[in-house]
């Protein structure tokens, strides 16, 4: 049971859009945010700043293998750094998923056709980076190996 | 055994790993390697010898990952591995459905559970072989029954 003051957090949070949602999880990040971590990747000296509900334990092939092992080598080894601006940039033409539910589960999809219209219910799209910023590159990750995963 | 043309046409056309899904993932390193030592075929009707049973109640709860198995139809039949198989040349660590073909073409390629009940536990939960076409959803179930076995979709 939660404290009164919490719940009615828990409800806002509920009525907010997607994109209200992302903008609020970024807004926490001054709360959350760790100290910007360095690390070795294929052989270039790369800073992460990011939430760490994003990305743990820097582990950066679940970026790899959603938008491609080259382009994130390439772009890291301009960059030298890892943070929402570059995220943003290697996001944004990765495809739309959606929330959906299925017996009072809460499901993240990758796709809305014949198949999962007969599954699932109360579609909501979500960008790829969007959904990164809500649930972390590890879940979105799951979701294209696995086509869903379970939100909540 | 080699797929036959009916079975071609039912489950086929093959495709690439990911093809299915507007290639939205790429194979990392280490996932097109070949375990051939740890993967085996569907003998009609038999549970694979070592296989390991699970509850059906358990498979409907949670669909335990400790006893998935991965398998792939491609034009050699049905094969097999299990999803929890140690794979240190990848960095997910365990198999995953192209440490089956190396990344070559396949038919379907999903999930499965050996139920103690002597049923075939099946999703259809796969980003690099999986359809969402229930034409070929109905054809991968008709495929395991022809082998003998009992199949439940979960």
């Amino acid at each position: 049971m939660e404290s009164p003051a919490v719940e009615n957090v828990l409800r806002a949070v509920e009525a907010m859009t997607p994109e209200e949602r992302t903008e609020l999880f970024r807004q926490f990040r001054r709360y959350t945010t760790a100290t910007p971590e360095t690390v070795l990747y294929r052989g270039d000296v790369i800073t992460i700043d990011l939430p760490p509900n994003v990305l743990k334990d820097s582990k950066l092939w679940q970026l790899e293998a959603i938008v491609g092992t080259e382009k994130v080598a390439a772009t890291l080894h301009h960059t030298g750094r890892l943070d929402e601006a570059v995220l943003a940039t290697l996001l944004a033409h990765s495809p739309v998923l959606f929330m959906a539910h299925a017996n009072s589960k809460s499901y993240l999809i990758d796709q809305k056709n014949e198949f999962t219209k007969a599954e699932f219910t109360d579609f909501t799209p979500i960008s790829t980076l969007d959904a990164v910023y809500q649930f972390g590159l590890a879940k979105v990750e799951e979701v294209r190996e696995k086509t869903l995963a379970r939100i909540s | 055994m080699k797929l036959s043309d009916y079975w071609v046409a039912r489950l086929g056309p093959a495709i690439v790993p990911f093809q299915r899904r507007a290639f939205s993932r790429e194979i990392l390193e280490g996932e097109a390697i070949v375990f051939a030592n740890d993967i085996f075929d569907l003998i009609s009707g038999q549970f694979p010898k070592n296989c390991i049973l699970t509850n059906p109640e358990i498979i409907r709860g949670n669909t335990p990952h400790q006893s998935r198995y991965l398998w792939v139809i491609d034009e050699d039949g049905v094969r097999l591995i299990r999803e929890e198989t140690p794979n240190t040349a990848a960095v997910r660590g365990i198999m995953c459905h192209t440490n089956i073909t190396g990344g070559k073409p396949a038919f379907q390629g999903n999930e499965l559970w050996f139920g103690s009940d002597n049923t075939l536990y099946i999703n259809f939960l796969s980003g690099r072989y999986g359809s969402n076409d229930p034409v070929h959803q109905s054809a991968v179930l008709d495929y395991f029954r022809s082998l003998g076995f009992d199949v439940t979709e979960v």
